[in-house]
């Protein structure tokens, strides 16, 4: 047999039969629920490794019973860490289910409760080994870290997860700049080289059970094996096929930029509207950052382009990149794109910079079926960016767009059920997608409960970091 | 907050059940009746391997346990085998025979380099001495919580009934 060389299929209209095939149909809430079934079968695979290796005996009395409990805190929370490497490894079979949104949501709870988990792991370990010894739990910590093999490393690299969630809690990482909070990030890898050792050579579930180690030691592996691929290999082999490359910046009114990014084949990269990148602009001072950029128009086998408002520092700068800067674009990703629609008739509704998923969106759907109404909020006039398109499209393609415009305090009503009934009359009928800030998709979100709007037909990205 | 609180509880629920369930409370190392009907009791039999237990006489360096299982003849001859290093310290097994018969087993040489270790030999060590006897050999069960020091005691004494082969 000859090998058969896959390609990305490009996207054809979504048809109602390729939708029902893809992933089942299974609606969003059902895909989370499927992939977080999937971790806690891990987990509970976790717990009868220690149950089928702990015998009864050694349960015994409060100094065992402490310890046993570290043991169970130390192997979940070394699982949920692999977890939590693996659910920002930009794997897209992830993505496709849940999405990238969710995934940054849940690989901060994750890391929470991870970092929590092995912090009581080293305090029940260290107080059930004191009340064992009937010692005093300053000289238990100093026995149990210096002299156990590879404890000093376990306890450094312990030391290294705190750090990085302390500067990941939200109060503090607002007041982090990037630079600080992305460089610490890293530090978690050295925290689990420095803390794999101390699991097989001092953890009672490794120490003795060969076939232990081989499945933990497999774990790692494999998701190291992803990570590089879906981190590293994936995003380089595209650039070297694709040759990403800016071909211009353009003003889209006061503190909007756009930048097109051009390349070979692009079409092969599947990416859809509504999707995102992260875009690595090689220049000398921003090549080691990438950040996240919705696509802001409809991707069209040319170019790609996205759209920022002036904020930090690197989305300032990118008004002056130069044409032929080289990037390097990991992507696509998200699955808050029209893939994912129940019915035929679309509703959009999006303020802030949620309106550049929006309109690469609103732009391919009025292409392809014509029935789509853009709610587009926004405080003034002037943070109407994209208008212009907008208009364009709809005036083209007979789609329709409502400016909702006006100070929140002057127009309590525009996001109210009764509103958006009256705006579009048949919105229990439609798909809705939804994106903007947090506030603003909670009172939409709400007021299409309260039309009685169909979960399974309300799709929202969550702007969450 | 909510979260916060359901997961800790979530958790601390979830690892008593476990626990619970998991554990039978002490473990009874039945009598061993390895003598030849001497009707001597050996010392400390039914030994419960957890807290407590000798940790007032033991200081973990070079105990001596020994059972005796018949009064000891003429033509008994003693055997030590290999100091075993292991990841927790190193042990000595001695071991008394008179033919084939295995007479007392002793440990000459029980260094742990942990206070915890210490703990945990003192309890163990027993117990593979009365097992090693009864099973008159190297038929007998890791005690469990002290996988390393059984290992090193079955090493140690493996050299012993070499030598004692020989």
């Amino acid at each position: 047999m000859g090998r058969v060389t896959s390609t990305v299929p490009t996207r054809a209209p979504a048809d109602a039969a390729r939708r029902q095939r893809y992933l089942y149909g299974l609606s969003q809430p059902t895909r989370e629920g499927v992939v977080a079934a999937a971790v806690a079968l891990g987990a509970l695979g976790v717990m009868y490794m220690w149950w089928h290796d702990t015998s009864p005996a050694s349960v015994y009395g409060p100094g065992p019973w402490l310890t046993a409990a570290g043991r169970v805190t130390g192997l979940l929370g070394t699982y949920l860490v692999v977890i939590e490497v693996l659910l920002m490894g930009r794997a897209p079979w992830l993505d496709r289910m849940i999405g990238m949104d969710r995934l940054a949501v849940w690989h901060r709870r994750n890391g929470e409760y991870l970092i929590c988990l092995l912090v009581a792991h080293a305090l029940l370990i260290i107080w059930g080994y004191a009340v064992t010894t009937h010692d005093g739990l300053l000289s238990e910590t100093k026995s149990v870290v210096l002299s156990y093999p590879d404890m000093l490393a376990a306890t450094v690299g312990l030391g290294l997860l705190v750090l990085v969630g302390v500067l990941s809690a939200r109060a503090v990482r607002k007041r982090v700049n990037y630079h600080t909070w992305y460089f610490v990030h890293l530090y978690t890898y050295i925290a689990l080289a420095l803390s794999f050792a101390h699991q097989f050579n001092t953890g009672a579930d490794f120490a003795t059970h060969p076939l232990n180690r081989v499945i933990w030691g497999a774990m790692y592996g494999t998701v190291a094996a992803l990570l590089i691929f879906y981190r590293v290999v994936t995003p380089l082999l595209n650039m070297a096929r694709h040759r990403f490359v800016v071909v211009g910046t353009a003003s889209e009114g006061p503190g909007l930029t756009s930048v097109y990014v051009s390349g070979r084949e692009l079409g092969k990269l599947g990416a859809d509207a509504g999707q995102f990148f992260l875009w690595r602009f090689l220049t000398r001072d921003g090549w080691w950052q990438a950040h996240p950029f919705s696509l802001s128009a409809a991707p069209n086998g040319r170019w790609f382009r996205m759209t920022v408002k002036a904020l930090g520092d690197h989305s300032s700068g990118l008004a002056t990149l130069r044409p032929g800067t080289k990037v390097l674009l990991e992507g696509p990703f998200g699955n808050f794109t029209t893939r994912w629609r129940r019915g035929r008739k679309l509703l959009m509704i999006g303020a802030g910079v949620g309106i550049t998923p929006l309109r690469a969106m609103f732009e391919e759907a009025a292409t392809a079926s014509g029935d789509v109404t853009l709610l587009y909020r926004a405080s003034n006039s002037d943070e109407l960016g994209l208008r212009a398109e907008l208009d364009e499209i709809a005036q083209r393609r007979g789609a329709k767009v409502h400016y909702l415009v006006g100070p929140r305090d002057e127009h309590p009503e525009y996001l109210t059920p009764n509103h958006l009934q009256r705006l579009v009359r048949d919105v229990v009928q439609r798909d809705v997608y939804v994106c903007g800030p947090p506030g603003f998709t909670a009172t939409v979100n709400s007021s299409l409960r309260a039309l009685r709007v169909p979960r399974r037909h309300v799709h929202t990205e969550l702007f969450e970091l | 907050m909510r979260r916060a609180v359901i997961a800790t509880a979530g958790t601390v629920v979830g690892l008593v059940l476990l626990l619970g369930y998991r554990s039978e409370g002490a473990v009874k190392v039945d009598k061993v009746d390895a003598g030849a009907g001497t009707g001597s009791t050996n010392p400390g039999t039914n030994t419960t391997l957890g807290p407590g237990t000798n940790t007032g006489t033991n200081t973990g360096s070079s105990t001596a346990t020994t059972v005796p299982t018949a009064a000891s003849s003429s033509s008994d001859r003693t055997y030590t085998g290999q100091d075993v290093s292991y990841r927790y310290g190193d042990i000595e097994v001695a071991v008394t025979v008179d033919g084939s018969r295995i007479v007392t087993v002793s440990v000459p040489q029980d260094d742990a380099f942990s206070p915890y270790s210490q703990t945990v030999n003192s309890a163990a060590v027993p117990i593979l001495v009365r097992e090693a006897v009864a099973a008159q050999g190297l038929n007998f069960d890791v005690v469990s919580g002290a996988t390393y020091t059984s290992d090193a005691f079955a090493q140690s004494l493996q050299s012993a009934l070499d030598k004692a082969s020989q």
